[in-house]
């Protein structure tokens, strides 16, 4: 393949860089347009998520660094619809505002560009490249409200821990280029089933799960997300919890499936495990909570527990990989429409404490509303787009006989309903102190907008995702 | 009696280093100690790499290393960036005595 076509291949990324670029120099150059950045951010974006169905022919690019397939594509799209609306909820949100928001927004850009390249990175220094590019707009934007101590220790906490989990990662890729002379994936592949198991093996796969499970915050490895999920701005929480995740599952999908085949290492009850712990202690520790982006947090965790229900079970059954994918698709709308209205709260009251919900519903009956609607889709409750996500892995569970799963699953969503509703009777139920109303700003409502519509729809009609998710083949 | 430096004698040197910079993360608490231990197993993967690619005769290994490197530069930078910041709002480098946030 000539150089022409390698840049063929990665159009979108190219366009993405080209936005983000020009976002930095309008910045530089023209501070007065600042009040223009963000939309010109959202353009870009928008742009390249157009241009993504001309660029998803199946490739592989730069010889083997990258490949471009449907589990790629429909991880590019979600990357990018979450850092659209990740965009629209930081327009509004109070402390950002006027703040450095040239910066912000480039960073932002860059983020998405990094998330871009790790979800069709087919080669380990490509995974780590693109892994340490998101991380570290990841870092900055953690720690963008420099004058707010929390901000600034949130971003401490998360850099100290992200840097360690990104260098076992690299240490367990140098154990493997030993192992295997090569660090593309299905090379690796090739020659862990020459090979078979030995104990090297098996550490450097649990070395790359540490600094994969830091990334979708899996349980042991999960300790910084409630710390940096309550002192970011809560626009780069919400992009923490969604896209940032995502990208840490695509990784993870295409390392396990591609570079470590069952017969050779059966990582299915180590990861059973994770996927237990994650979600239960997730759950366990929401209820205590009263900070609702700490809550948030928890029950992220709790989340990535779920999809990682279907990723355990990819290999036992066809249902297991779509399965995945439809709840993470359900988990973005329902998760950052719920801290669409957490910002909307708090550009009113300057608190996110659950205890200022009280009587919220009379104060803003809309966005009371829609959070309800967010809380209950999270739950697992039809008609929403959480409530098809559970079945699907429930039908998972049961298809591949992992009859523990299902009944822990179960549990776990009983659990989850009892903090996600004490929210939700806080609004409703509890009177308030204040009765005055609270406005929504027009970009926030546009978020919510979207978010409730995605909610609805996947709820109600999900015919099309799950065929395009069934679409995807599983050897990748 | 040792008489000639192996591939082998690297990795173990590589795996003696990893493990002194993961004991330096884990046990002091100073955020700019963490930082340093940190560059300390980039660097010993950096050790693995390089060997082994002198070992296969793979000069794959070499430019893995020098492609970590750069990036392992641009972490530190972030990282130093973020102590900074925090030790002039925080006036302490100490990640445990940082508990703005608790839940």
């Amino acid at each position: 393949m000539s150089y022409a076509e390698y840049l063929a291949a990665i159009g979108p990324e190219i366009a993405l860089t080209i936005a983000a670029l020009l976002v930095m120099s309008i910045d530089a150059l023209w501070p007065r347009s600042v009040r223009a950045i963000p939309w010109i951010g959202i353009a870009g974006l928008l742009v390249t998520l157009a241009m993504l169905p001309m660029f998803r022919a199946e490739r592989v690019a730069f010889s083997g660094l990258l490949v471009i397939d449907p589990l790629a594509v429909l991880f590019k799209v979600i990357a990018l619809i979450s850092v659209i609306l990740v965009a629209l909820l930081s327009i509004s949100h109070r402390p950002l505002r006027g703040f450095h928001e040239g910066e912000y927004h480039t960073l932002l850009l860059f983020f998405a560009v990094g998330l871009m390249f790790l979800v069709g990175a087919a080669h380990l220094l490509m995974i780590y490249l693109a892994l340490e590019m998101v991380s570290l707009a990841a870092y900055l934007l953690t720690g963008h409200l420099k004058l707010d101590p929390r901000s600034s220790e949130a971003a401490l906490k998360y850099y100290l821990f992200g840097a360690l989990c990104s260098g076992l990662f690299l240490y367990g890729a140098s154990i493997l280029f030993g192992l295997t002379g090569t660090l593309h994936l299905d090379g690796i592949a090739e020659a862990v089933r020459a090979s078979g198991l030995s104990a090297a093996l098996l550490a450097a796969l649990v070395l790359m799960l540490i600094g994969l499970g830091f990334k979708i915050a899996m349980v042991p490895f999960h300790l910084w997300a409630p710390d940096a999920y309550e002192g970011a701005p809560t626009p780069i929480t919400a992009l923490l919890s969604v896209a940032s995740k995502a990208g840490g599952f695509a990784v993870l999908l295409r390392v396990l499936a591609v570079a470590f085949p069952l017969e050779a290492l059966d990582w299915q009850p180590m990861l059973w495990v994770l996927c237990v712990v994650t979600m239960s202690l997730g759950n366990v520790i929401a209820v205590r909570q009263g900070n609702i982006k700490r809550l948030l947090a928890y029950s992220s965790i709790a989340q990535a527990g779920y999809v990682l229900v279907g990723v355990v079970l990819m290999r036992q059954t066809p249902a297991g990989l779509p399965s995945a994918m439809i709840y993470l698709i359900a988990y973005l709308f329902m998760n950052i429409g719920a801290f669409a209205v957490v910002i909307v709260v708090s550009n009113a009251l300057g608190s996110d404490k659950i205890e200022d919900y009280r009587g919220l519903a009379r104060r803003a009956p809309l966005a009371s509303a829609s959070l309800a609607v967010f809380l209950v889709s999270l739950t697992g409750i039809p008609p929403l787009a959480g409530f098809i996500g559970k079945f699907y892995l429930f039908a998972a569970t049961i298809d591949a006989h992992a009859y523990w799963l299902a009944v822990i699953m179960g549990v776990n969503s009983v659990v989850a309903a009892f903090y996600y509703f004490r929210v939700v009777r806080a609004m409703y139920l509890d009177a308030g102190k204040s009765e005055e109303p609270i406005g929504t700003a027009r970009p926030l409502q546009v978020a919510v907008g979207v978010t409730l519509l995605g909610t609805f729809v996947i709820g109600v009609w999900p015919q099309p995702f799950l065929l395009f998710a069934a679409a995807l083949p599983l050897g990748f | 009696m040792i008489t000639e430096i192996t591939t082998t004698h690297w990795i173990v040197l590589a795996a003696v280093l990893f493990g002194i910079g993961l004991l330096g993360v884990l046990a002091r608490r100073n955020a700019l100690v963490i930082l340093l231990s940190v560059e300390l197993m980039l660097n010993a993967a950096n050790l693995v790499f390089v060997a082994l690619g002198h070992h296969l005769g793979d000069v794959q290994g070499q430019v893995i290393a020098m492609v970590v490197m750069a990036i392992a530069a641009a972490e530190a930078t972030v990282g130093l960036a973020v102590i900074v910041l925090v030790s002039r709002t925080c006036r302490t480098l100490n990640p445990d005595e940082l508990t703005e946030l608790k839940g």
